[in-house]
């Protein structure tokens, strides 16, 4: 008898709370495609997950965008490696569209405007010399933003690092200056709590490589 | 468990007894090829799916109410379709059209050649600008490799498809400028005045322009000054001719920047051969201060001002005796101001005003004396009404008051000569799209030449038809008038605007990092002054002629790894019967075949970027007035190939650019006929002195530091 009290209200609050269990299972299931995607590369399947639930996001949510941006961003890094600017391009500008409803939804959130410089560090992958000048100070300027709003944010610092490390030394990069952002993204993400096990939570692991390369390389110029 | 279990159950039934339908089929973009990874999802839910690699899909759903389903790819228009209620199973096929970017749409581009950062659909980045070969930081000689111009070197300034320099006018956010390059005596080439480094955008126009830009017969060079710099940054250049130094200071809405800058040609030219003769060689002096401000409603506020202070003096000899050289001297002092305001007032009305004053002396003294002094001052307004069907409507007003003077004096005579002139005009023009392949820009301009007493109402059309992917044809139509020059308005204002009609197609066709295109161009001239018996005092608007010709340009950046290029080819066929022309011929500045071919490599290991101009002009006519034919004469065909490097480096950790460069790499033999003395010699000759460029070769290093953060080509 008490199972069935149970199950009746667990039926219940089902259909009261669906819309929001639906969500919370559909994001589970995404985040899910997207770890899988980290390991084979290929994001088409969580952008278009995430895309869909972006659509039908319950007010305020603001993770289906931030994740559907960062899935396109990550598509734009796989043209690259093909050698497809164009496609780089394409990739860029809808990653922007997804984040423009991210930011709309949370305006200062350190996770969204990190991603920003991302973007404007992409465009430079699509054509450097003629991008680089433009876009460079952009997204430069934009994880410094997203470190004053989040400064025990890993992510702004990892990117920042990365932006540094692969920018020439002459233009303001180069692994010196890199490698104190990826230091600094380094102790943040052995300290930094996600809120939630759907929250952003990547990066590490290539932070850690790309530490390791800087330091390196570093160590073989001063020899 | 229990529970669980319950629940489990109840699920899969509930879902069962609902029963499902599949809704199935294709995704294609064109007509076989299959959208692969494209993203399909009923509206309102997080079902969907994606489509395999054949673009085929199986998306499960539950039939009760009808639904939405949405397709949504990459770089093409997103779908919506409505699935009817009480439908079991249905087979799809959709057919993706590509997303209306801005590389794919159809653009205005008869006549126009843009450079911009923020526009993808143009031919030219700003940077490409400065990284030509042999344009030195000139603007202007970096546009002369641009098909539709000449390589007049002993000029400098910009002729456009059968037009006189004075025919192209220079606009700076709208603004005119009145004297946009720098002062010298004839045959010495000018520069452009403003450094290329203070623009975000160019728009450089050989024909059938916006009814926004008037007085012009052949040609307008639009220039659009940046906005906020993106940081603080002080910038140091040491050349082998001079040096300079600014600084701009960023806070959150607004930023002010000043430099200045100093050459002198002294040193230069003690150390390498010239053909001229220098008693005080190019000395300028230059300061230069703007500001921004954002305002809180969105609004930019630009102003900026500019002095130029600069002479020189040589021997150099009169052609009305060769033999002996006299001592010849320039002193230019320019001033220009401009203040622009920039405001989106909601998503519908945008609103730009603009003011400038500007300042120009001159003297030069060759046992003669000329002093002559240019003041101007504008306004300017343009409100655009945007619409929700991407059609835009433009209305201006403009106004330009100059005051000329200007004093000659010699053994013989004493010539004083004033006038002033109002310049007052009002345009519309609409912009937008006639379906997804046709564009269409047309206008109406209404000039009032207070001066001349005259109205002229200039109509402008532009279209635009996409063919294909890629392609695109283009037509424009145009009335053109312009005030004749102040060399004729001083000695008689009984005078009217004269007038060119043009006539352009094109045909455009660009795809992945290549681009073609091709134009044909007719140009009527109408009204042109002419100087019966070679008096300005009679000179009357009987005037004519025409120009017509091809434009061929092929730019690209993909086939050559790290290498970019572009050549230029311009076929011109002009003749006019103006000023003092005996008979209609084709005037000393037009050659027939103008060629340009530009080429950039960037070279990782080294930093550094070359750069490599090859320019040849076909030989133009001049005259002698000891033959009985006009312009009968050629001069040898022109030649130049200019180099330079940019070695990106870094100096004490701040970003550093080398830069050098060399004009006429192979020696080329250049000259440029000669010109002769307005009397002949007691033996009833005409005297001449040769035109040859100011050296043979010119050498510039330059190291450029900008001291900041994100500090990029910021000098």
């Amino acid at each position: 008898m008490r199972a069935l009290i149970f199950l009746f209200s667990l039926v219940l609050s089902l259909s009261t709370f669906a819309q929001n269990d639906r969500y919370t299972a559909a994001m589970e299931k995404a985040v899910g495609e997207l770890q899988a995607a980290e390991q084979t590369r290929d994001f088409s399947a969580p952008a278009n997950t995430f895309e869909r639930i972006t659509a039908a996001a319950p007010e305020g949510e603001w993770l289906p965008a931030y994740y559907q941006s960062y899935c396109h961003i990550m598509q734009a890094v796989g043209a690259m490696q093909q050698g497809k600017p164009d496609q780089i391009t394409a990739f860029l500008e809808k990653a922007q569209g997804a984040l423009d409803k991210a930011k709309e939804i949370s305006p200062e959130n350190p996770e969204i405007l990190a991603l920003q410089g991302y973007i404007y560090t992409g465009h430079i992958w699509a054509d450097p010399m003629g991008n680089g000048p433009m876009y460079s100070p952009q997204s430069v300027a934009a994880y410094q933003t997203a470190i004053e709003a989040g400064p025990d944010h890993p992510r702004a610092y990892h990117l920042m690092g990365m932006h540094l490390f692969y920018m020439p030394a002459m233009y303001g990069g180069g692994p010196e200056r890199a490698v104190s952002y990826l230091e600094k993204a380094a102790e943040r993400f052995e300290s930094y709590e996600p809120a939630s096990p759907m929250h952003p939570a990547w990066g590490s692991y290539f932070n850690q490589q790309l530490l390791e390369q800087a330091t390196a390389k570093l160590e073989k110029e001063e020899k | 468990m229990k529970p669980t279990f319950f629940l489990a159950a109840f699920l899969i039934l509930t879902t069962a007894l609902h029963g499902e339908s599949i809704l199935a089929g294709r995704v294609l973009t064109g007509k076989t090829e299959p959208a692969v990874g494209a993203n399909l999802y009923i509206k309102g839910t997080f079902d969907g799916t994606s489509t395999d690699a054949d673009g085929q899909f199986h998306l499960p759903y539950l039939p009760g109410d009808s639904l939405t389903l949405v397709v949504s790819y990459i770089g093409f228009q997103q779908l919506e379709q409505l699935i009817p209620t009480g439908k079991d199973s249905l087979w799809l096929e959709f057919r993706l059209k590509p997303q209306a970017s801005e590389l794919q749409q159809v653009v205005i581009s008869a006549g126009a050649f843009e450079a911009s950062d923020e526009k993808k659909a143009v031919l030219l980045k700003p940077i490409d600008i400065v990284t030509t070969a042999g344009s030195n930081g000139n603007i202007v000689a970096a546009l002369n490799t641009l098909p539709g111009t000449q390589s007049n070197a002993e000029d400098g300034r910009i002729f456009v498809r059968g037009g006189d320099a004075h025919e192209t006018q220079t606009f700076i956010d709208g603004l005119r400028v009145p004297n946009p390059y720098t002062s010298n005596v004839p045959d010495l080439p000018v520069r452009g005045r403003f450094s290329p480094f203070l623009f975000k955008g160019t728009a450089f126009s050989t024909g059938g322009y916006s009814a926004a830009y008037g007085d012009a017969l052949s040609s307008a060079l639009v220039l659009q000054t940046k906005d906020l710099p993106e940081a603080s940054v002080t910038s140091l250049s040491m050349m082998t001719i001079g040096a300079g130094v600014s600084h701009t200071e960023r806070w959150e809405n607004s930023a002010l920047s000043a430099g200045v800058d100093y050459t002198n040609l002294g040193p230069y030219t003690r150390l390498v051969p010239q053909n001229i003769d220098w008693e005080d060689p190019v000395t300028a002096q230059g300061a230069q201060v703007g500001f921004r401000q954002k305002m809180s409603n969105g609004a930019l506020l630009k102003a900026q001002a500019n002095a130029q202070w600069s002479g020189f003096s040589m021997r150099h000899p009169l052609p009305e005796n060769p033999t002996e050289q006299s001592l010849l001297s320039l002193q230019n002092d320019n001033y220009y101001g401009s203040a622009t305001y920039h405001q989106l007032i909601n998503e519908e009305w945008q609103l730009d005003a603009g003011l400038a004053a500007g300042y120009d002396s001159e003297r030069i003294d060759q046992r003669f004396s000329v002093d002559r002094s240019n003041a101007m001052m504008q306004g300017r307004a343009v409100a655009i009404r945007y619409f929700e069907n991407d059609w835009a409507l433009k209305l201006g007003t403009e106004w330009i008051h100059s005051d000329f003077e200007e004093h000659y004096q010699d053994t013989e005579s004493d010539i004083q000569s004033a006038f002033q002139e109002d310049y007052i005009s009002a345009f519309a023009e609409t912009e937008g799209y006639l379906g997804e392949k046709v564009a269409l820009r047309a206008g109406l301009r209404a000039d009032r030449y207070n001066l001349l007493d005259a109205n002229r109402l200039s109509p402008r059309l532009s279209l635009a038809y996409k063919a294909g992917q890629g392609g695109q044809f283009a037509f424009a139509y145009g009335h053109f008038y312009q005030a004749p020059q102040q060399d004729w308005l001083r000695f008689t204002q009984n005078l009217s605007p004269e007038r060119a009609d043009h006539f352009l197609v094109n045909y455009q066709y660009r795809k992945g990092g290549r681009t073609i295109r091709a134009e044909l161009y007719h140009k009527e001239y109408q009204n042109l002054v002419q100087l019966p018996a070679g008096t300005p005092w009679l000179a009357e608007n009987s005037g004519e002629g025409y120009a017509r010709g091809l434009d061929l340009f092929y730019r690209d950046r993909v086939s050559i790894p790290n290498g970019d290029f572009w050549v230029s080819y311009s076929y011109l066929d002009t003749e006019r019967h103006y000023e003092d022309f005996p008979v209609a011929t084709t005037p000393d500045f037009a050659a027939k075949h103008n060629l340009s071919v530009v080429y950039k490599h960037w070279i990782q290991e080294l930093q550094t970027n070359v750069g490599l101009t090859y320019t040849l002009g076909s030989p133009r006519p001049y005259d002698d007035p000891n033959t009985p034919r006009f312009n009968d004469l050629r001069t040898p065909t022109f030649q130049d190939l200019s180099l330079n490097l940019s070695y990106l480096t870094e100096l004490f950790g701040h970003f550093t650019i080398v830069h050098a460069s060399v004009s006429n790499v192979l020696g080329f033999e250049q000259s440029f006929g000669e010109r002769f003395g307005n009397q002949p010699d007691p033996n009833g000759r005409f005297t001449s002195t040769a035109i040859r460029p100011p050296a043979p070769r010119f050498f510039f290093v330059g190291v450029f530091v900008s001291i900041g953060e994100g500090s990029t080509f910021s000098n």
